[in-house]
């Protein structure tokens, strides 16, 4: 086997293992947490999220307590801590019981600031639900397994042509 | 020939088709299922806000423990390469090669030299390279330079974990000298150790890699002092190996 072909094969090897890997972690995922917002107070979670459709619900405990919340993506979330102004992702005002956000948002980290004006604490249990395959993944991984391909391909018609000759 | 030429020789001899398909992708499926499930919680702020320059810092921390408890965790992954290059090693002597090698203007320590060159830094290489460059692609960029320390300590704790693994498949090899069999008894003695820590629990886990290593990675995310027993134990095993093989190799050995 040439070097030319040895490379393709071992570059859509990586791309096929990933894909592998891909569809095995597709199927639901369920990332649990629970915080506990004193009386007046405010709790902000770092989240650092994928490219899959994502369920983000949170349950509120007692159910009559009223909380507001946002879910701010990293340029959003930097200008919020600045104090600058921001536009959240979600946002939440007065909700009781419980809430749920539906995205699908691209690869990095979030804030998800949560606030409880009223006079008692109140637990939110969080989850955060995954489907589907991670997107970007997905394309460099068939990126990988193409490329690999075309180098297969281009050094057995060079090997072809040069038989000829 | 010079020691260069018989290092690329071995390289080339070593990772033939399909030894390096198989290595790639026995690495790579572990790499890729635990680094793509690192997502939701990094950290929890109650009653204040973190600084904007904190959150990146953060995520990489967490991404960089993430990545070190998934390397020095690859301890069976590891112990199925390491086994596998070590009975090559054994093949050789059943093949005729070593005794070609040894007929080689060389001296004994350089045809030992470039073997552990090309089954144990070579080896870990790739597996530091492909934990490290899916730990950059999931943290879109490169790691920030005031964490360098934390991922240094990390890589070498792996390479601690690589080394450990490796003497003990190389004595196997010398010991049995067949294929097959170094395969087999390496493998098994990997696991043995493993299992034994996991089932007498003290002192074997706080001494035995993996578990001593992903409680040393542990103490350093919380910043706590490492237990050193768990570093310098694998580091005496395999020095004290690596010695006796390469004397083996040197002295006594005849092909």
């Amino acid at each position: 086997m040439r070097s030319q072909e040895r490379a393709g094969l071992n570059i859509s090897i990586v791309g096929l293992i990933m894909l592998l890997v891909l569809l095995i972690l597709s199927g639901e995922t369920v990332e649990k947490g629970r915080s506990f917002i004193n009386s007046e107070s405010f709790t902000f979670s770092l989240i650092y999220l994928v490219p899959r459709d994502t369920k983000i619900i949170l349950e509120v405990e007692p159910s009559t307590a009223d909380l507001s919340l946002m879910l701010l993506d990293e340029e959003n979330m930097a200008r919020f801590l600045k104090g600058q102004s921001f536009t959240p992702l979600a946002e939440h005002r007065g909700f009781s019981g419980g809430v749920i956000l539906e995205s699908t948002p691209g690869r990095g980290i979030y804030g998800l600031y949560m606030e409880n004006p009223s006079k008692n604490a109140v637990s939110v249990r969080t989850r955060i639900i995954m489907t589907g395959m991670m997107m970007d993944a997905l394309a460099l991984s068939l990126t990988l397994i193409s490329s690999g391909i075309i180098i297969i391909l281009i050094s057995l018609l060079k090997r072809e042509k040069s038989g000829r000759g | 020939m010079k020691f260069k030429g018989l290092l690329r020789w071995e390289l080339e001899r070593s990772f033939r088709f399909p030894i390096l398909e198989f290595t790639l992708a026995i690495l790579l499926y572990r790499v890729f299922l635990v680094m793509f499930q690192f997502s939701a919680g990094v950290s929890d702020y109650v009653g204040s806000l973190p600084t904007s320059e904190e959150v990146p810092r953060k995520l990489w921390e967490s991404l960089i423990y993430h990545t070190g408890l998934a390397m020095v965790g690859s301890y069976i992954q590891m112990a199925v390469i390491f086994s596998t290059l070590a009975s090559m090693l054994a093949y050789d002597f059943s093949s005729g090669c070593l005794r070609l090698q040894l007929s080689y203007p060389l001296s004994r320590s350089q045809v030992f030299a470039a073997k552990i060159l090309t089954y144990l830094v070579a080896t870990t290489m790739l597996i530091l390279t492909a934990y490290l460059a899916t730990m950059n692609l999931l943290g879109g960029g490169v790691t920030p330079p005031e964490l360098l320390p934390s991922l240094i300590a990390l890589i070498g704790l792996t390479i601690i974990e690589a080394s450990y693994i490796f003497s003990i498949a190389l004595s196997m090899s010398l010991i049995t000298r067949n294929t097959l069999a170094t395969f087999i008894s390496s493998l098994l003695m990997l696991l043995g150790l493993d299992s034994a820590a996991m089932t007498y629990k003290e002192p074997l886990s706080s001494l035995i890699p993996p578990s001593s290593l992903r409680r040393a990675v542990w103490m350093l995310r919380r910043g706590s002092p490492i237990p050193l027993e768990g570093i310098i134990t694998p580091m005496i095993v395999s020095g004290a190996l690596l010695a006796a093989c390469y004397l083996y190799f040197s002295r006594r050995l005849e092909v």
